[in-house]
């Protein structure tokens, strides 16, 4: 094989590229990922950017009517209480979740015979489908035949049908939520927490600091970087992955009370063949995702300590 | 003393959690294990039955989890191993080529890190329709070929390879792709295990897309399967409906375990990015 | 050497010829997608329907593709029939008629028989209120397969432990309340009054079961709608029962489609408003003397008819004479009167025609179970009004969703009776205006 420049590259010579006489193989190297994100990625983004600007109708029409689906989304009551709906539960599943997943972690770095035993039960459900998890709390909430109703009859005299009521029923999907994304969460914390040097913790202690104070003052900003990722991670779980849960437990109601964005869209786009009023909802979702991911890479450079 | 009190309310205490986080699942393998008439009792019965392999053999047969699982199974291979692929290759055109438009190619992967499904997910099956995919296997796959993580792992990877190394292998006369399958590939191999565990579980879980793509009783995901097991006009055989849950739970599993230690780096990756 | 190349070569070609015919026998069936919503018992009926038509028609194969709940699988055969690739035949809630009838992309049934064919079909052997409620103008666009009316279900082991007379069941909704309150006050139910399908039951039937229009323009058929009536003291009067009902804990709200039968059926609820569809696998399941009733009215309101319920079949466009000529054969054989006797026997729907409906009778089949006849001389003697035809509104799969979340909105004691009627009122005729804007 004919192999020009025999020569060995200086770093500053070409930055790193260490083919330059292939001038033709990357564009073939390349050509599979380019179609796929453009075909696939691309196009259809613009795609529901067009199609949130019109009326279709089931079987293909298009009226324009600008930004009426907007208009739609921020002040129907039905859909505003859509968004502001998704607002709370992510914050509430991202909020509480990481707080819980937190202190089991803190729990689980104890050292104590056999805590192997108990990390690995209190995290291996990472690998279990939020389907899955709605299918279990489904059984579990059932209003014939579930322990928790059961539980929480025999603790409180209370009978809860969360199928009759709004709050409840909001109350089990931010629940379910929570549970389903524990597993995951406990363990990202428990590996940083490990991390976080002993030494560190031991100067720490023989300066007299208490456990409280070694936590918060210490532990706590060392690990900011994983408790950013897993910020950003519930709040994306949140607004899309949490789908099945709506879809086999609550279907969204009773009433809306359950309807978060990512199910609306659903059924609007799915359901009731309103393809451009659910294009905008995506732009919406877009909307929310994109200022998490700037705000991520704007924070990753400041407020994040590393050791 | 005290600390004896101490180690004793700590074991106390994991036990109680373990408990609370842990019912859920553990009242599912009961359920699974009862009988229907078990499952009818109230107050609810906490006694494992016998059936469990009843259970195992009804949920199986009506739900056709055979063909489920290897539907799944395919599905989330090709996508993991779709990703995998495209991103070697585009990271490698990245970090050791010049090309025009190398930029802009960088930064339209990139840009697909903040693409996720729901925002294109519209027009994403229209377009599906128009190719005639619908219930296909190519529906369920490539619209998720792209992965910015990937891409941005391999990158890192091959960056911290000395320059040496690729021109001892360029003056060795070895082909571009030579060095790239030949050498590099196998260097990334625990990138590429930890990536396979973490995208396959990832794709394994998809639910909503296989929901509106498929229709057909053979192209069905385990997922969607599962859902099919609870009857919409019939009082629900929670047995052999979490009979199914056990089987379906399974595969990633299995995977987990086998491929624990990657996992745990491919875990240690994600948050990298 | 020779003679074994030979043997091959000619081996070779017998397996080809093989292969050929076996393939152009294979491409005498004609393929029938069928696309339905049926589950679990109901499931197996077709099931046994559709494979006992396979075995007697050789040349004709019908496939059964679940399409999931009603809702889903009338938005899968439109936007499969948008894209090219509809099923031979959809199974589309009885609701939904407007919006197939509009799309064009159906081939009305009554083109498929005589005289536009050469089958030829009885079409006055199917009973008067099903055929009336489908009929446009006259003619039938699509075969009602499963056809079913609203009924009210009540646990005569409750009733008699609760010092009421099992067979005599309320008949008004002040009779049903008085009911349920002794029975809760009696502690022999966990739950009271329960009901699955909110809109479908309590506004669909209801309405026309009370004398009373649904919809403006003749309920949609003499010119689009554009008003519904859900404002009017009627549904008024039936919302602020709902919720009084739930505010006393006498109503327990269960979910939308059939989420509510589980309770029923393992005895832990006392009413149970439902239609006839699911008849024998509640009693196959109850473990209690199951009792059926006419839907309660409200005192004050006029003697009306129920709604028919279930789902009908739909014919696509875009196949060949052949197959619409196997499609019509199949569909015709559903109405034969083994067939729909069998479906009737093994679900609870309505036998379709006149001579099954007589030999059920002959054989003493009703005598057996009343349970069966129940909804049957519901319909049968009801008076039949003009308020009591079919909901003609497109984007009815919309419209649905949204009048079972306000009736969600009142029974969770969310939003008065007449707030939410209101709002479902501005929505609905939204909705309606919206698909008069896109049907042109």
């Amino acid at each position: 094989m004919k192999v020009k420049n025999r020569q060995p590259l200086s770093r500053h010579d070409t930055r790193g590229v260490v083919f330059p006489q292939h001038k033709i193989l990357p564009f073939f190297l390349i050509l599979g990922p380019v179609a796929i994100v453009v075909l696939f990625f691309i196009y259809p983004t613009l795609s529901s950017l067009r199609l949130s600007l019109f009326t279709v109708g089931r079987f293909g029409q298009e009226v324009w009517i600008g930004l009426d689906n907007f208009a739609s989304i921020f002040l129907e009551s039905k859909y505003r209480s859509s968004l502001l709906l998704s607002i709370l539960f992510s914050s509430a599943v991202t909020l509480i979740g990481l707080f819980l997943s937190l202190g089991i972690a803190t729990l689980l770095t104890q050292r104590l015979k056999g805590i192997g035993v108990f990390r690995v039960f209190l995290t291996w459900t990472y690998a279990i489908s939020p389907a899955i998890m709605a299918t279990i709390w489904l059984l579990f909430m059932d209003p014939a035949t579930g322990l928790l109703p059961y539980v929480v009859k025999e603790v409180t005299g209370l009978q809860v049908h969360w199928t009759a009521s709004s709050i409840v029923a909001f109350v089990v999907i931010i629940l379910t939520a929570i549970w389903a994304r524990l597993g995951y969460n406990t363990l990202f914390f428990l590996i940083a927490l490990r991390r976080v040097s002993e030494e560190l913790i031991d100067a720490a202690n023989i300066d007299g600091a208490s456990t409280w104070t070694t936590f918060w003052k210490i532990k706590f900003p060392l690990i900011s970087p994983v408790t950013f990722f897993l910020l950003i991670m519930n709040t994306l779980f949140s607004l899309y992955w949490v789908f099945p849960i709506i879809d086999i437990m609550t279907h969204g109601g009773p009433g809306r009370s359950t309807s978060l964005l990512i199910y609306t869209l659903f059924i609007e786009g799915f359901r009731n063949g309103r393809a451009g009023l659910a294009s905008a909802l995506s732009i919406v979702i877009f909307s929310f995702v994109a200022i998490i991911t700037i705000v991520q890479f704007k924070l990753a450079g400041k407020k994040v300590f590393y050791q | 003393m005290t600390i004896w009190y101490k180690t004793a309310a700590k074991y106390v205490l994991l036990v109680f959690v373990s408990l609370i986080v842990g019912a859920p699942v553990i009242y599912a393998l009961i359920v699974a294990t009862q009988s229907i008439t078990q499952i009818m009792a109230y107050p609810p019965n906490l006694i494992p039955g016998q059936q469990f392999v009843n259970n195992v053999i009804k949920a199986w047969e009506s739900s056709n989890m055979g063909r489920l699982l290897v539907n799944s199974s395919i599905i989330a291979s090709s996508i993991a191993c779709g990703k995998i692929f495209l991103a070697l290759l585009a990271a490698f055109a990245i970090t050791y080529f010049k090309f025009r438009g190398k930029q802009l190619f960088f930064v339209l992967i990139l840009i697909t890190h903040m693409l996720p499904l729901a925002v294109r997910i519209v027009p994403t099956y229209r377009l599906m329709a128009t190719l005639g995919w619908i219930d296909t296997y190519f529906a369920l796959i490539f619209p998720f070929l792209a992965s910015a993580t990937s891409l941005l792992l391999f990158r890192q990877l091959f960056l911290t390879v000395p320059l040496s190394l690729a021109d001892a292998a360029r003056m060795d006369g070895v082909s571009p792709l030579g060095y790239l399958f030949k050498i590099m590939v196998p260097l990334s191999r625990d990138t590429i295990a930890a990536l396979f565990v973490v995208e396959f579980i990832w794709a394994w879980n998809e639910y909503l897309w296989p929901l509106i793509v498929t229709d057909s009783p053979n192209m069905r995901v385990v997922q969607v399967g599962i859902k099919l097991l609870m009857p919409t006009d019939a009082v629900p055989d929670w047995n052999i409906i979490m009979a199914g849950v056990v089987i379906s739970l399974l595969t990633p599993l299995i995977i987990l375990i086998l491929l624990r230690n990657q996992f745990l780096k491919g875990l240690a990756l994600q948050e990298m990015k | 050497m020779l003679i074994s190349k030979k043997l091959k070569l000619m081996a070779g070609i017998l397996a080809f010829a093989c292969m050929i015919a076996i393939g152009s026998a294979q491409a005498e069936v004609v393929q029938v997608e069928f696309l339905h919503a049926m589950s679990g018992s109901k499931l197996a009926v077709t099931s046994g329907i559709v494979k006992s038509f396979n075995e007697t028609h050789p040349g004709i194969n019908v496939n059964l593709v679940y399409g999931g709940s009603y809702a889903e699988t009338t938005t899968k055969a439109i936007s499969r029939s948008a894209s090219g690739n509809a099923p031979n035949i959809a199974q589309v809630e009885a609701a939904f008629n407007r919006d197939l009838i509009d799309s064009g992309k159906i081939v009305p049934v009554y083109k498929l028989f005589a005289p536009h064919t050469k089958i030829a079909f009885n079409w006055d052997s199917l009973i008067d209120p099903i055929r009336s409620y489908y009929a446009i103008d006259g003619k039938m666009w699509s075969i009602p397969f499963n056809s079913s009316t609203g009924m009210l279900y009540y646990n005569k082991n409750m009733f008699k432990a609760a010092g009421l007379d099992p067979n005599n069941p309320p008949r008004t909704f002040k009779e049903l309340e008085e009911a349920a309150r002794k029975a809760l006050a009696a502690g022999v139910c966990k739950m009271g009054i329960t009901t699955s399908w909110p809109a479908w039951i309590m506004l669909e039937n209801m309405i026309p079961y009370n004398g009373q229009w649904f919809a403006n323009n003749d309920n949609g058929h003499s010119a689009p709608p554009t008003e519904v009536y859900l404002t009017g003291d009627f549904v008024m009067d039936l919302m602020r029962y709902l919720s009084r009902w739930s505010k006393d804990g006498l109503f327990t709200y269960l979910g939308r489609e059939y989420k509510a039968l589980p309770a029923f059926a393992t005895g832990k609820s006392l009413f149970l408003f439902l239609s006839t569809s699911t008849l024998k696998s509640i009693t196959k399941k109850a473990n209690f003397d199951v009792g059926t009733a006419f839907l309660p009215r409200i005192e004050g309101y006029p003697s009306g008819r129920s709604t028919i319920g279930g789902a009908t079949l739909y014919v696509f466009k875009g196949f060949s004479d052949k197959e619409n000529e196997a499609t019509a054969t199949f569909l015709k054989y559903i109405t034969e009167p083994t067939t729909t006797i069998k479906w009737h026997k093994g679900t609870g729907y309505f036998p379709l025609t006149n001579g099954a409906l007589e030999s059920l009778h002959h054989e003493g089949w009703f005598a057996e179970d009343s349970n069966y006849l129940t909804a049957l001389l519901e319909l049968l003697t009801s008076p039949k009004i003009p308020q009591a035809s079919s909901p003609f509104l497109g984007n009815f799969v919309q419209i649905r969703d949204i009048l079972d979340s306000y009736i969600e909105e009142v029974v969770t004691l969310k939003l008065t009776p007449e707030k939410a009627m209101k709002k479902a009122k501005e929505e609905v005729e939204k909705v309606l205006a919206d698909y008069a804007k896109l049907v042109n």
